[in-house]
């Protein structure tokens, strides 16, 4: 695999995750939503979140519509589709 | 035990209404005596509260305390240690 390919994958994986962090206390919010730990962890995850997908929008295409930036050429529908090794 | 579900400021112990029938014509004709036993496709595997007696559920206030690193959390499904609980079931029986 290459180097890049190994980062795309890398950082991909870790997107899950975050994003899996951020779903799993918004559960917890909406039983509990003013406990004060669990918002810090929301808004800690959240920021990780965004930041993992700018990055990944940033070097391999968007990954949701909301890091989606169609300034020049709609990336979208233009890159490699899941079955062809995207993501999206 | 105690009369836990007679009081009367909830509205608990108020007769139930009565159910329309919402059916659609072929469900509400099908008689109740000729339908099937309830499935059961668990009923030989072992079953370790066979004998017990039914029970309410109920489920403990959760106090947040220690979570997981997202790799972890995303591999066991939660982000708190204390819901991960060892599930034996497959396939929507027990093993």
């Amino acid at each position: 695999m290459r180097g890049n390919q190994m980062e795309q994958v890398k950082l991909f994986q870790w997107i899950n995750m975050v994003s899996f962090a951020v779903n799993d206390i918004v559960l917890y919010l909406d039983t509990h939503p003013t406990d004060q730990d669990a918002l810090a962890y929301f808004h800690h995850f959240r920021e990780v979140r965004m930041k993992a997908l700018k990055e990944y929008e940033e070097n391999f295409g968007p990954l949701t519509l909301d890091t989606t930036k169609p300034e020049h050429m709609w990336l979208w529908s233009t890159q490699p589709m899941p079955w062809e090794g995207g993501y999206c | 035990m105690a009369n836990y579900n007679m009081r009367s400021d909830c509205g608990c112990s108020q007769k139930m209404p009565q159910r329309t029938n919402t059916c659609p014509s072929n469900m509400a004709k099908r008689p109740m005596r000729n339908r099937p036993p309830m499935q059961q496709p668990c009923h030989d595997k072992s079953e370790p509260l066979s004998g017990m007696a039914i029970a309410m559920a109920y489920v403990p206030w959760q106090f947040m305390h220690e979570t997981y690193e997202p790799d972890k959390a995303l591999q066991y499904g939660t982000i708190f240690p204390e819901l991960n609980k060892p599930f034996y079931g497959k396939g929507g029986c027990m093993k």
